[in-house]
């Protein structure tokens, strides 16, 4: 009997759902990689909040940052490689000492230039430079935003957070980002503030940019929405709340085999803060390197070519889950 | 039987079908199809489903549509003046057959 969507939580009953990789197995899919156009470099794990979706478990605590050795490393790879974008990512990457270098360096060895931003830690005063550096750049920034509720997002991200948050988008907005004929590129990336999977695209996208308008005047180009990955302090929160077993089975059980195509980790490489690839900022996460052994950014001739094998564990279930994570 | 209502039960649902395939085809067809974007969202129709599972207290209903309304952007405050919205119309439809007991009574009533 094909229910389709009838009661869609019949989906989470309380059971172990199969490995990943047999998954992929009894699909007769393989994972590896395609040509590799997109390096995602992880400055640390330092951040000014402790949200509770952290994958990283990123917080003020944390003491791994990108030395200023690694980021020559880092910035001489790219250039030997030729990518076609590059996405700084952190923690917080507006903590790194070498931020402001790391974007005047890489700006010109790449077309598109991508800076994730969790917006409470650009937008403090003593910051303006930075954005103003990523605005002579061109740099496309990309905004943690997970809800449009303060309640929601003040639950994930600590308390005061939301208010800050639409702050510095009226900021970013006040300098031309997100505005149309500037060219300054403002995307928004929205996560479920809980075990729960995020909304069709398409249609957050829809209502976030009326109600974003509407309420407060912002405007933004586009938005992504990724489901929580069970990894890090968010594992933790899963476990603790009695729903890591549902919401393994629910990523599990949106398997959709079109998805593994365009998964992102075909396409992107990682390198961490202190300089070692990986296949996505997950497997970072979960410590799983690229390739047989931990390989060093200084020792990498160019990208990982195609055909490499692509190192996955049972996390890899969220991006594969529904229309997929690119 | 310890309980009558068991999370387990609901993954169950389409094995209702077994005894008549094509009602519960029908019905499961309907069911999807109303549910589907249309003049409402599908965010709106999840907060209407999630109201009157309430009102006809059913515990299968709420659970799923909780998670379906989070699913499709709805925040905890709109979710909870959903359920007020349906609390209103149940008290209100109790209220106002008190019409009908004012009609009898005052006929009745010397």
């Amino acid at each position: 009997m094909d229910a389709g969507n009838v009661l869609q939580k019949s989906a989470g009953a309380e059971k172990q759902p199969e490995p990943f990789r047999q998954t992929l197995l009894r699909h007769g899919l393989c994972l590896e990689r395609d040509k590799t156009t997109i390096l995602q470099i992880n400055v640390g794990l330092r951040c000014n909040q402790v949200c509770r979706h952290c994958h990283l478990s990123a917080g003020p605590g944390r003491k791994e940052n990108m030395d200023s050795a690694t980021v020559e490393a880092v910035i001489a790879y790219a250039q030997r490689s030729g990518f076609e974008a590059i996405d700084i990512t952190g923690g917080a990457p507006e903590l790194n000492p070498n931020i402001e270098k790391l974007i005047e360096e890489l700006s010109p060895l790449t077309p598109r230039l991508m800076f994730r931003s969790n917006l409470s830690a650009i937008s403090e005063m003593k910051r303006a430079p930075l954005m103003h550096l990523l605005k002579d750049k061109r740099a496309v920034v990309i905004a943690s935003f997970p809800s449009l509720n303060e309640t929601q997002a003040d639950a994930q991200r600590g308390s005061g957070i939301f208010n800050r948050s639409i702050d510095a988008l009226r900021k970013l907005n006040s300098i031309g980002y997100g505005r149309e004929g500037t060219g300054l590129e403002l995307d928004l990336v929205s996560n479920p503030a809980g075990a729960y999977l995020p909304s069709p695209q398409d249609k957050a996208a829809k209502r976030f940019r009326e109600v974003l308008m509407k309420k407060w005047g912002i405007v933004f180009n586009n938005l992504y929405v990724f489901a929580n990955v069970p990894l890090g302090r968010f594992r933790t929160w899963l476990e603790e709340s009695g729903n890591l077993g549902p919401y393994m089975e629910r990523l599990a059980a949106g398997f959709n085999p079109c998805a593994v195509e365009g998964l992102m980790c075909r396409s992107w490489v990682s390198v961490s803060w202190d300089g070692y690839f990986y296949d996505c900022d997950f497997n970072l996460a979960k410590g799983l390197p690229m390739g047989k052994g931990k390989t060093h950014v200084s020792e990498m001739p160019g990208p990982p070519p195609p055909g490499s094998p692509i190192a996955v564990a049972d996390h890899c279930y969220t991006c594969t889950a529904g229309a997929g994570f690119t | 039987m310890e309980t009558y209502y068991k999370p387990e039960d609901l993954p169950k649902f389409p094995d209702i079908g077994q005894q008549a395939p094509e009602l519960a085809q029908k019905f499961f067809d309907y069911y999807n199809a109303v549910f589907a974007e249309g003049a409402l969202t599908e965010r709106e129709k999840a907060l209407i489903a999630l109201s009157v599972a309430h009102a006809v207290q059913c515990p299968y209903c709420i659970d799923a549509f909780s998670q379906a309304c989070l699913e499709k952007g709805s925040n905890l405050a709109e979710m909870t003046e959903a359920v007020h919205v349906v609390t209103a119309i149940r008290g209100g439809a109790s209220l106002v057959h008190g019409v009908q007991m004012r009609n009898i009574a005052q006929k009745l009533s010397m």
